[in-house]
C-alpha cells in the first residue's frame, strides 16, 4: 500500500510492477523426457515473499506431447503449484481437445504439465499458479520442458513464450 | 488509452494506487462439508473494493473435493454492485482436471451471484482454475470474495480452496467500461 505523502521509493514501484521473462529462442526436446530449462524463462525470487504466477507457451509437437514444470534454482527454496491450461494430450489433433486444469501439487517441484498434440499447427498452453519463498530462500524459478512421451518428433517450445511473476504484498 | 502515466504527471500516491493491482493469496488451506447454498467465505480471498469503481477481475484457485459432490463458489461483492465472471475449469462429473470446459458466463445484476461448479477430483488431485470477469461497484464500498461450498449433498471428503489461490482486481477508468451495462 502507498500513502499519501510517502515518498515513493524504488522498492515500492518493483512491489507493484510484474517482472516478466520472455523467451527469444525455439527450444526443442526429441526422443526425451528430461526436462531442460526453456531458454529465456527464468525469474530470480526474494526470500520471504510471494507471487503469483502466470505464463503464455506456444509449442508444436507431435506423439510426444509437451511436459511443463516449474523449478527452483540458484538455492531457492520454494513452494509452488500450477496448472497447465491447455489441451489433454492424446486428444483430437491441432491444439483442440478436452482442457487439462489438473492442479500440480505444491512441493512438487519438476511436475509434469502435459498438453496438446500438434505437428503443423502451434498450440498455446496458459499456466497460472503461486510461487513462495516464505520460510525459504531467494534464488530463482525456472520454466521447464521436455516430451511427455519420448518420440522422434521434436516438440518445441516457441520463441515469444513468456512467464510472469507479481508480488503479493498483502499475503506476506 | 486509459490507465497509462502521462509525461509530466506528478507521482502521488493515489495515482500509483490506482494503477496497481490489488493482489490477495490465500496463506493456508481452507476446508468445508457444507453444501451450497450454505456458503463458506474463504478468508484471505477477499479484496478490498472501492463504491462508484470499475474492476477488471482475474485471479486462479486451486480447488479440491474428493467425491462426487463436485465443487461450487461463487464472487460476493458489495450490495447493489454487479458482477460477472466465468471460470476457466472442467464441468461437473468428470475426473481429476481434466475434461469439456463450462465457458458460461456467471451473469448478475445483484448479489449473490450463481455458483459454478468444477470437475469431481478423486485420488487427492486438485483443479487449478482461472477466473476472469468485472465489477461494478455502484453505492456501497467493501470487498469482492470468493464463496465456496459442495455443489451436491454427498458422504465424504471436504470441498478445499488450497494454499495460493489468488485473487486480482484492477481499478479502470469508466471509459473502458462505457455502454457495457
Amino acid at each position: 500500500m502507498i500513502f499519501a505523502g510517502q515518498k515513493v521509493r524504488a522498492s515500492d514501484l518493483n512491489n507493484i510492477t510484474p517482472m516478466v521473462a520472455y523467451s527469444l529462442v525455439d527450444v526443442a526436446a526429441t526422443s526425451s523426457t528430461t526436462l531442460k530449462v526453456i531458454t529465456g524463462l527464468s525469474l530470480p525470487l526474494e526470500a520471504e515473499t510471494f507471487y503469483i504466477f502466470e505464463a503464455w507457451v506456444s509449442y508444436r509437437g507431435g506423439a510426444g506431447d509437451l511436459r511443463l514444470a516449474l523449478a527452483e534454482a540458484d538455492g531457492a527454496q520454494t513452494a509452488m503449484a500450477w496448472s497447465p491450461c491447455g489441451p489433454a494430450t492424446n486428444t483430437g489433433t491441432d491444439g483442440v481437445g478436452e482442457l487439462v486444469c489438473t492442479r500440480v501439487a505444491a512441493e512438487n517441484f519438476g511436475a509434469v504439465g502435459c498438453a496438446g498434440n500438434t505437428t503443423s499447427t502451434a498450440a498455446v498452453a496458459m499456466p497460472r499458479g503461486y510461487v513462495s519463498t516464505v520460510g525459504g530462500s531467494a534464488g530463482s524459478v525456472q520454466m521447464m520442458m521436455a516430451q511427455n512421451t519420448s518420440s522422434a518428433t521434436a516438440t518445441t517450445v516457441e520463441a515469444g513464450s513468456w512467464m510472469r511473476l507479481m508480488k503479493v504484498p498483502s499475503a506476506t | 488509452m486509459v490507465n497509462t502515466f502521462t509525461a509530466g504527471d506528478p507521482l502521488r500516491a493515489p495515482l500509483l494506487r490506482d494503477r496497481a493491482a490489488s493482489i490477495v493469496m490465500l496463506a493456508e488451506d481452507i476446508y468445508t462439508l457444507q453444501v451450497q447454498p450454505n456458503w463458506i467465505a474463504a478468508p484471505g480471498l477477499a479484496v478490498p473494493v472501492r463504491s462508484s469503481a470499475r474492476y477488471l477481475i482475474d485471479g486462479w484457485l486451486g480447488l479440491s473435493v474428493g467425491d462426487v459432490g463436485d465443487f461450487a463458489w461463487r464472487l460476493v461483492g458489495p450490495p447493489d454492485c454487479f458482477v460477472a465472471w466465468n471460470s476457466l475449469a472442467p464441468q461437473t462429473d468428470q475426473t481429476d482436471g481434466i475434461g469439456e470446459v463450462n465457458f458460461i458466463r456467471q451473469v448478475v445484476d445483484a448479489n449473490p451471484s450463481f455458483p459454478n461448479t468444477i470437475s469431481t477430483m478423486g485420488g487427492g488431485t486438485a483443479c487449478g482454475v482461472h477466473v476472469g470477469g468485472r465489477l461494478l461497484c455502484q453505492n456501497f464500498a467493501g470487498s469482492l470474495q470468493v464463496q465456496f461450498a459442495k455443489n451436491n449433498e454427498s458422504v465424504g471428503s471436504n470441498a478445499r480452496v488450497m494454499r495460493g489461490s489468488w485473487l486480482r482486481v484492477y481499478r479502470v477508468d469508466d471509459a473502458l467500461f462505457e455502454g457495457v451495462e
